[in-house]
């Protein structure tokens, strides 16, 4: 038996060679346990990281029966190109000159590291290859509130593995009469211990009906979250689904081990809140006083849960929200903030609540001219981008916008890996 | 330069020992780095291969010469009579024999195929080191690697969370 250390007998660019070639993701971070050197060379060429197919974001206009796609590079060299149109699907969408369809739409529910989900559809879009969904099938387990609505929410996440699973998680309608509810359900505890939730998983092909124990202490009760219209916003990490839901708390569904825990958000969130992932793990954006933003990293040690203030900006010296008037006969502000990041999550989604819930928040936030932003946060930058909701906006308006964006004032694009970004 | 018989342009391959092997043009050109040589005209007289004993190189000739595409009038016959996906079939099986080798012919082979930039040789020994290391422990990796655990046990814990999930 020859005995010799591999990092000795092959050059490190070699090693990192192969390794990059072959070696899983999950098995390159297990072995950085094995020693310094090894680590050194895992950490050193960046072998973690693995680029997505693809990057851009695709934006579901309300007005439109299929989404857009955005990229810089329009698409990669030597790939088919990405686009929206969704027609290698088994029921394509004929879209008539005037951008109206017989056809019903495909509206992008969910997206996750490369992922889009669909209404009965899990769709890769850089490959052009997807799954049907089946419908998740009714509740009727304890402990959930009968007129709870689903969210179904994509976890997926290449890094781990090659499968997905899609979770029906709860939310809580927000009615005007209060008295039609139950009062001691409305005082319990939200979201419950167990927490039944239908999982789909793409290896089974099945929904399956699980059981997630708390660890730790609730959230609120049913009346706090159904006091909030907050939207919903998720991300996949590490094996674990963070759902940002109603009243601002978040909720980390831990799939392989059937546990959950509730996190606090940052101190002094706004109004309006996203989660989106990027360097540092999970981070979360917020709006404050509507002229500023918050942006916090997540940092978890031991099950002990902090935010870290990673960027707090002033919106006030950036005029572009008044500009947006222009563009509009009657301004109605979107309902999403959605964030793309460098490494992980690439593809973004804009109005991923119900319309049902659009309606509402538009009603309410009508005279914010600008609550119509996508907020990024990425590896140094933030990334503001401007969405208008109009009858008349297209996507041809928006990439006008977007120029104009990058155009204005301080605001450059920079190149960071494949993907331009807009820096404040 | 050689010529040999049906037109067939041969190269010289020397590798640091001394020994010198004459092979096809298409059979070097399996490697992207010869092939870059010869495109640029700098590979009028023998090749000289550095760092890739005479042992090692035959062995990658021999690979090449498996893994050439078949064309010519020998070659044609060949494809002639066999359908390509027994052929593919053929070539996987010679393949796992080819690479029955011990562990330092193989990360020597490794360090050819990613010197003279030959794709599916890289490919082949890379995904035969890692399947064999690729389920094991923690401790039977740093057998095989034959590295000693150098983290104080707070270290090996901070780093072992870092990693949680890939530990599930």
């Amino acid at each position: 038996m020859d005995h010799g250390d591999l990092a000795a007998l092959l050059p490190e660019d070699v090693l990192a060679e192969v390794l990059r070639r072959v070696a899983a993701p999950r098995w390159l971070a297990m072995s950085r346990c094995v020693c310094k050197a090894w680590r050194a060379i895992i950490d050193g060429e960046s072998l973690l990281r693995t680029e997505l197919p693809f990057s851009g974001f695709f934006i579901t206009f309300r007005e439109l029966c299929l989404p857009e796609f955005f990229s810089r590079p329009v698409s990669p060299p030597g790939r088919p190109a990405i686009s929206g149109k969704l027609d290698f699907l088994p029921t394509p969408i004929k879209v008539r000159p005037d951008g109206w369809s017989l056809d019903g739409d495909y509206y992008i529910q969910d997206h996750c590291n490369g992922l889009l989900l669909l209404d009965g559809y899990v769709v890769n879009p850089a490959t052009r290859s997807w799954d049907p969904l089946a419908p998740c099938p009714p509740n009727h387990g304890s402990g959930i509130v009968y007129d709870a609505l689903d969210r179904e929410l994509l976890a997926f996440d290449p890094m781990v593995s090659s499968h997905y699973h899609v979770v029906s998680i709860h939310y809580l309608p927000t009615y005007f009469r209060p008295a039609q509810f139950d009062p001691l359900e409305e005082a319990s505890e939200w979201p419950p211990s167990p927490y039944i939730l239908h999982v789909f998983s793409s290896k089974t092909r099945h929904w399956e009906e699980r059981s997630f124990v708390r660890e730790g202490n609730a959230g609120g009760t049913v009346a706090e979250a159904r006091a909030d219209l907050g939207r919903v916003s998720s991300v996949y990490w590490r094996g674990s689904l963070y759902v940002l839901s109603q009243y601002n708390f978040i909720t980390r569904i831990s799939l392989s081990e059937d546990k959950y825990s509730v996190i606090k958000p940052p101190m002094g969130i706004g109004w309006s809140s996203y989660i989106g992932l990027s360097e540092k793990g999970v981070y979360c954006a917020s709006f404050l006083k509507n002229d500023h933003i918050l942006v916090c990293t997540l940092n978890e040690t031991c099950n002990q849960f902090d935010w870290i203030l990673k960027h707090e900006y002033d919106l006030k010296p950036v005029e572009m929200f008044d500009r947006q008037g222009r563009f509009l006969s009657h301004p109605c502000p979107c309902s999403c903030a959605v964030v793309f990041t460098k490494y992980i999550c690439d593809i973004s989604v804009v109005n991923k609540g119900t319309k049902k819930q659009k309606n509402k928040k538009a009603e309410k936030t009508k005279d914010m001219n600008w609550t119509n932003i996508i907020a990024t946060s990425t590896n140094h930058q933030t990334v503001l981008v401007p969405f208008i909701k109009n009858t008349n906006f297209t996507s041809g308006m928006f990439s006008t916008l977007l120029q104009e964006y990058t155009n204005f004032t301080d605001a450059c694009v920079i190149k960071t890996g494949q993907q331009e970004q807009v820096k404040l | 330069m050689a010529t040999r018989e049906a037109g067939k342009k041969m190269i010289m391959l020397k590798s640091p020992d001394g020994m010198e092997f004459e092979v096809e043009e298409a059979v070097a050109m399996e490697s992207q780095t010869i092939r870059k040589m010869i495109e640029d005209d700098c590979a009028d007289t023998a090749i000289l291969i550095p760092n890739i004993n005479s042992k090692i190189l035959s062995r990658v000739i021999e690979y090449c010469n498996k893994h050439v595409p078949t064309t010519g009038a020998t070659g044609a016959a060949a494809s002639d009579t066999v359908a390509p996906a027994a052929l593919a079939e053929d070539l996987k099986i010679w393949d796992a024999e080819f690479i029955k080798v011990n562990r330092a012919t193989r990360f020597n082979l490794i360090q050819a195929a990613s010197y003279l930039n030959i794709k599916g040789l890289l490919d082949l020994t890379s995904q035969t080191t890692i399947d064999t290391i690729s389920d094991n422990s923690l401790e039977e990796i740093r057998s095989f690697l034959s590295t000693k655990n150098d983290y104080l046990p707070e270290e090996e814990q901070t780093i072992r969370r870092e990693n949680q999930w890939a530990f599930q």
